[in-house]
């Protein structure tokens, strides 16, 4: 298990958003997180590198506990997130965007007030192959559609160091061409031997593509296992429909 | 006795912020931004007062009525000419508090230029002073402390139990479902500041007669008041007059300890402290630091 | 007679000229709403002057300016490192202020509202800047050197971090890297400028007091950013020359100084109010101010 988490919880005022999650996440393969809305899965995904506080629970990622670290450090542990709601950089062009994760030196003043601007160029396009984005590299972030963007924000994520990749609702708002695109990409990076953990609504993608899905309902896991016995399995369509 | 004289201090100073904080913080809660040329507003009420009363011998009540009236205004003038443009093209928080000091700058120059930099004072008949528990206190300042109380119980009152009240509290809570059932926000908008400005202007006359008047004095006088809200909770007008009179103890018990010359010092740092530790104040719902 | 008079003025620009470009360093650049910015600029002033005057060589007070403003810099971006939007601007104001208190009534060390005369002229190995022509060769080539190093900064790739703090910092902590040591970068040298450029103007005006470091130039130092356009380094520069200059225009109109005063002041704030109306990118921003 590349990730584990044990015990999550989280609590806004009286509302249990993660009431004791536990998640296991097996590297090498697609495991998608699903459930009914408000269940808890962006939540996890917030609590898990630290963007909101956690009120219980431990984080071990790659055999270490990544539980109190910021998130800037949990993200050089080599965790990489996009957003539901695409979070890009709207003065930016999509070289500066790619110049920020992948020049490491760039947190440093003094260095960069002396040295000029690396150019990556070929790396950067390199990459936005890998995801069917054939934009120029000036094109700023603002310009490019909803469906352009996310597809940049996928791109940005895997040009950062990471082991694991973390995809909150990848095809949101996506139109369905767009979606199988998505899709083929996601399943040729399985084969590159990258491993990915997802949050989706769509249920369909989510059958033809995960290895493994895990339930959420009410802020921990219901139910895991292979699409086809989740398919099976009477309480998660209770979970989504509600009692 | 030394005490009660302090505790009395306290109690005047305290009123005179709680005037000015009222106004703020009912602009404040409304609007959701700061409105720091709200202290513009009372130093232009201790001014038109100056000019009807002293300058142009209205009677003390027809000055008084006047004031108020060209106060309201100013303060309309100010939402209409300058933040409803600006909120109309989506102006964020931050924008809106640089224009409203800029425009606190812009009317304390104003002020400078027609009445020039010296300090003024309006004087008035007897100001008898009595004696309560061997304290000195002026019927000035009684009025001053009544006048504060009776209005934190009269704009309590007012925004529960009068439909403007609530609608300005309908809007202060979410302006897009109380546009949806019918209220006009912008309407609203005006009516706060015309009431906070109002309200300025009470302020301002009462802190004319009882301290001088100066074309600067809207700066400080701002400081003192939002520190006031501030501590007391920024969004309802009942926390920030309490916080008013916690700062005025505050200050005057201070300076036992302190140089006197710390006295404005003890606001400041008051605000700084409570901004970083504790935004929402003593007694305010939690708004919190983030947005 | 009309040449000491430009010379006094493209001195008084070029100071400016350091605060303003350093602002936009914090408030363009990074984004962070920095009304402390003229503290920085009063503690420079006030290290600068006491050293030198107890005995210190120019050169190191020089340096203790920008070195100790840095430090309060540091001090006041960890004390507000969980606020935002206006928030975070009414507690740099507050901190301005707390300054200004101290200034006002530590005494025994800044002699409060009586200010501080006397301040001498630079003395750098031996030599003193002593004339008007002197100093503002020595102030033109200081203020080009932070211009340069500000344009340097924010051309390369950690000026495409500050902006993407600006822009949205959750997005950059996400990629990995660490906002608040960014953000204390940026506001550490930013205030560094601003302390060295408070010793230019102690040593060249000779006088200090409190009344130098108020709500006032906090208002003027963010008009000319504001109008320079946010961002854009060179209307910083380009706005600290015309705001500056035009109210000097005023002067041929022979008003007396009680006027004169006041009325710049009205300009100011009015050239701010119609900028943020009808044209919030100032004359050279690419981006708005938010």
């Amino acid at each position: 298990m590349i990730l584990t988490i044990t015990n999550l919880k989280k609590y806004f005022g009286g509302i249990r958003a993660l009431d004791g999650a536990t998640i296991n996440v097996a590297p090498g393969k697609i495991t998608a997180l699903i459930g009914p809305n408000g269940c808890g899965k962006t939540t996890l995904f917030n609590t898990l590198l630290n963007l909101e506080q956690k009120d219980e629970g431990t984080i071990i990622f790659n055999k270490e506990n990544i539980s109190n670290l910021p998130t800037h450090n949990i993200i050089k542990k080599g965790i990489a997130r996009t957003f539901q709601e695409v979070r890009l950089f709207k003065n930016l062009s999509i070289q500066e965007h790619f110049d920020i994760v992948l020049n490491n030196d760039n947190e440093k003043l003094f260095k960069n007030i002396f040295s000029p601007a690396r150019n990556n160029e070929t790396t950067i396009k390199k990459y936005l192959a890998q995801v069917n984005l054939n934009k120029p590299l000036t094109t700023y972030a603002i310009d490019l559609s909803y469906g352009q963007r996310k597809l940049l924000d996928l791109a940005l994520a895997l040009a950062l160091p990471h082991k694991i990749l973390l995809l909150d609702e990848p095809v949101a708002g996506i139109n369905p061409e767009l979606r199988i695109i998505i899709k083929d990409i996601l399943k040729k990076l399985r084969t590159q031997g990258e491993t990915i953990l997802l949050i989706e609504h769509d249920m369909n993608f989510v059958m033809d593509l995960a290895d493994h899905i895990i339930v959420l309902d009410e802020g921990k896991k219901l139910v895991e296992g292979t699409p086809k016995k989740i398919q099976d399995n009477p309480h998660v369509l209770e979970a989504y429909l509600g009692d | 006795m030394v005490l009660t004289q302090l505790l009395l201090n306290s109690l005047i100073i305290g009123g005179l912020y709680a005037l000015v904080a009222a106004g703020f913080s009912l602009i404040y809660s409304t609007n959701k931004f700061m409105h720091f040329a709200h202290g513009t507003s009372v130093v232009a009420g201790g001014y038109f007062l100056y000019a009807f009363y002293s300058l142009n011998h209205f009677p003390f009540w027809l000055a008084v009525i006047t004031t108020l009236f060209c106060t309201a205004l100013l303060g309309a003038g100010m939402y209409k000419i300058i933040y409803e443009p600006l909120q109309k093209r989506k102006a964020s928080n931050v924008i809106l508090l640089i224009a409203s000091i800029g425009i606190l700058i812009l009317f304390q120059n104003i002020i400078q230029l027609i009445f020039g930099a010296s300090i003024q004072t309006i004087s008035i008949q007897s100001n008898t002073t009595y004696t309560i528990l061997g304290a000195a206190i002026t019927q000035l300042q009684i009025i001053i402390i009544s006048i504060s109380i009776l209005l934190y119980f009269i704009l309590t009152w007012m925004m529960y139990h009068t439909t403007l009240g609530k609608h300005m509290r309908a809007v202060a809570d979410n302006p897009g479902l109380a546009k949806i059932i019918g209220i006009d926000p912008k309407k609203i908008a005006l009516w706060s500041f015309i009431l906070g400005a109002t309200l300025a202007g009470i302020a301002g006359i009462l802190i004319g007669l009882e301290q001088n008047l100066e074309p600067s004095m809207g700066t400080g006088l701002m400081i003192k008041g939002f520190t006031g809200a501030v501590i007391g909770g920024v969004e309802s007008v009942g926390g920030a007059v309490l916080g008013s009179y916690i700062l005025g103890a505050a200050e005057n018990f201070g300076v036992w300890y302190l140089p006197s010359g710390y006295k404005d010092g003890i606001a400041f740092i008051l605000l700084f402290l409570f901004l970083l530790l504790k935004p929402s104040g003593l007694f305010g719902i939690r708004k919190g630091a983030k947005q | 007679m009309i040449l000491p008079y430009i010379i006094h003025l493209l001195i008084f620009i070029s100071i400016y000229t350091i605060l303003t470009v350093s602002l936009n360093l914090t408030l363009g650049f990074t984004g962070m709403l920095n009304l402390g910015h003229i503290a920085f600029f009063g503690i420079g002033a006030y290290t600068s002057t006491l050293l030198v005057m107890n005995g210190v060589p120019y050169i190191i007070a020089f340096l203790a300016a920008g070195i100790i403003a840095g430090i309060f810099g540091y001090l006041l971006v960890y004390a507000v490192r969980k606020l935002k939007g206006d928030y975070l601007a009414l507690a740099t104001l507050g901190f301005s202020f707390v300054m200004t208190t101290l200034f006002l009534n530590w005494s025994s060390l800044t002699r409060g509202p009586l200010g501080i005369p006397g301040i001498p002229r630079p003395e750098i190995f031996g030599f003193i800047i002593k004339t008007p022509p002197a100093y503002l060769l020595f102030v033109a080539v200081i203020a080009i050197i932070i211009c340069i190093i500000c344009w340097r900064i924010t051309t390369s790739s950690f000026g495409t971090l500050l902006t993407a703090v600006r822009d949205d910092q959750l997005g950059l902590q996400v990629l990995g890297k660490n906002v608040f040591l960014l953000k204390a970068k940026a506001m550490i040298l930013s205030a560094c400028f601003a302390g060295i450029a408070g010793s230019l103007f102690a040593h060249y005006l000779s006088f200090i007091d409190p009344g130098s470091f108020t709500l006032t130039e906090i208002i003027l130092v963010f008009t000319i950013v504001i109008v320079g356009g946010i961002a854009s380094i060179k209307g910083s520069i380009i706005a600290t020359f015309v705001i500056i200059l035009l109210p000097e225009l005023l002067r041929f109109l022979a008003l007396p100084s009680a006027i004169l005063g006041p009325l710049r002041q009205v300009l100011y704030a009015l050239l701010l109010l119609i900028i943020l109306l009808y044209r919030p990118r100032g004359l050279y921003g690419r981006i708005d101010l938010e």
